[in-house]
């Protein structure tokens, strides 16, 4: 049996999870250019924030030239394992997470950076809990839908180690939009308080657009 | 036949999820407590506080004294197993979660409301969010030292011709509930900067940081399997 990938515009239930994630990704980086408008940020805060939206677009879009699965035979042989991995699990994962460094991580640290008013430094703070958390994922392999550390599969499926250590690099993730929101709130920065929130509400719902495509199992 | 019964003393693999949980709730207490000492004079009923930090020690308490697991020798009849599985999923979720509707949800829902004119309106938004939270927790049997709802897997120990992809989709719905608890801890720590209060922030903090690092208890238990 030969293995088939399986792509987002084969059915309702797996183009869904691709929906949802670039709704959400495309809303917040939307914000992000928004908020790089106002008047009274800097030149150059403008600029990284239009950036870090651009760069999340472009990453969102790439997402749908990758399967989202794949179906075969039960038993892999090593080479398939490898193309398998390679194209359902690892080069998802770095798409998604890498351009991500620069994007939630680096941008944000830089804003926050360097600034006399306390307040700023949240925005800081933010930047360095997404720079943990976007560096964790990639090394980590988290999968674009649903935060899963694919690497623990990986590990005990070449190397017959188990290690269910890799979820709690998500912590890094839910402090970032913590500081993001607190920044928010404080400083009454309407654009940025959305995108917090786009970002926390949209990683939650994604987890469940995968539930169409189990109805869809269901009844197959 | 015999029934042994296995509690959070009973072994290090087992103590060590009901510390970490212990340890994260009553530090978080603590910090209540403190916030009640520094507000006695100026904030309405800041006494609320201290009072939810105690429902919170007693309840920790409580869960040291809840089984954990249990095994036989010799066979089990099927009624009498099933029992006893409602009684491991349901006990340690009800001791852990229906004193927190009190001491997160209700508290801080009224102590917010009655402070609302002095510090906004985070406190009130969070004692709602971990309303929702803990009253959610409870009725989906949520494990205290993992943060997974256990109510789908007793469903299918009592209807076991429940289809795998019901189960999965029952399993995602109630995995929701934890945006919830997340939000709660977020509006604690947005009223801890914006009103500036030190014991509060470092509260929400250990509160966020606690949730998500508890289920790491379970990692000497995959060593012993190892």
């Amino acid at each position: 049996m030969a293995i088939t990938f399986l792509f987002w515009f084969e059915s309702f239930g797996l183009f869904l999870p691709y929906g949802i994630y670039n709704a959400n990704i495309i809303t917040f980086s939307v914000f992000l250019i928004l908020a790089s408008t106002e008047n009274e940020r800097q030149a150059k805060d403008k600029s990284f924030l239009k950036a870090a939206g651009i760069v999340n677009i472009v990453s969102a879009a790439l997402i749908f030239f990758f399967p989202i699965g794949f179906s075969g035979p039960g038993t892999l042989s090593p080479e398939e394992k490898v193309l398998v991995y390679g194209i359902v699990y690892i080069a998802p994962a770095l798409i998604t997470y890498i351009p991500r460094i620069f994007s939630f991580g680096i941008v944000f640290f830089i804003l926050g950076f360097k600034n006399r008013d306390p307040k700023r430094k949240l925005l800081m703070y933010a930047g360095i809990m997404w720079l943990i958390y976007t560096i964790w994922a990639s090394i980590c392999l988290f999968s674009t839908f649903g935060l899963i550390p694919y690497l623990a599969y990986i590990l005990s499926d070449f190397l017959g180690i188990s290690l269910n250590i890799f979820g709690v690099g998500n912590l890094f993730y839910l402090l970032g939009t913590t500081f993001l929101l607190i920044y928010g709130y404080s400083e009454n920065d309407l654009k940025l308080k959305i995108a917090g929130f786009i970002y926390l509400f949209g990683t939650i719902v994604l987890s469940l657009s995968i539930i169409p495509y189990y109805f869809e199992m269901m009844f197959m | 036949m015999a029934i042994t019964l296995y509690f959070p003393f009973s072994s290090i693999t087992n103590f060590i999820p009901y510390a970490l949980y212990g340890a994260y709730l009553i530090i978080f207490s603590i910090f209540l407590i403190l916030t009640n000492k520094q507000y006695s004079d100026d904030h309405q009923n800041s006494s609320l506080l201290k009072i939810a930090a105690i429902i919170n020690f007693i309840s920790v308490v409580a869960l040291l004294f809840v089984p954990v697991g249990f095994s036989t020798s010799g066979s089990i009849p099927d009624d009498q197993r099933i029992l006893f599985y409602i009684m491991f999923y349901t006990l340690p979720s009800l001791v852990a979660f229906v004193p927190r509707i009190l001491s997160f949800g209700i508290i801080f829902l009224v102590y917010g409301y009655r402070n609302k004119e002095r510090s906004g309106n985070y406190l009130l938004l969070s004692g709602i969010f971990w309303l929702i939270f803990t009253t959610w927790s409870a009725l989906s049997l949520i494990v205290p030292y993992y943060n997974i709802p256990q109510l789908p897997s007793l469903m299918l120990i009592i209807f076991p011709s429940i289809e795998i992809y019901s189960y999965l989709i029952f399993y995602q719905i109630l995995g929701l509930g934890s945006i919830f608890g997340a939000l709660g801890g977020i509006y604690l720590l947005i009223h801890s900067f914006i009103n500036e209060d030190r014991n509060l922030k470092i509260a929400g903090f250990v509160y966020l940081v606690g949730t998500a690092i508890v289920s790491l208890g379970i990692i000497p238990q995959y060593i012993q399997l190892l």
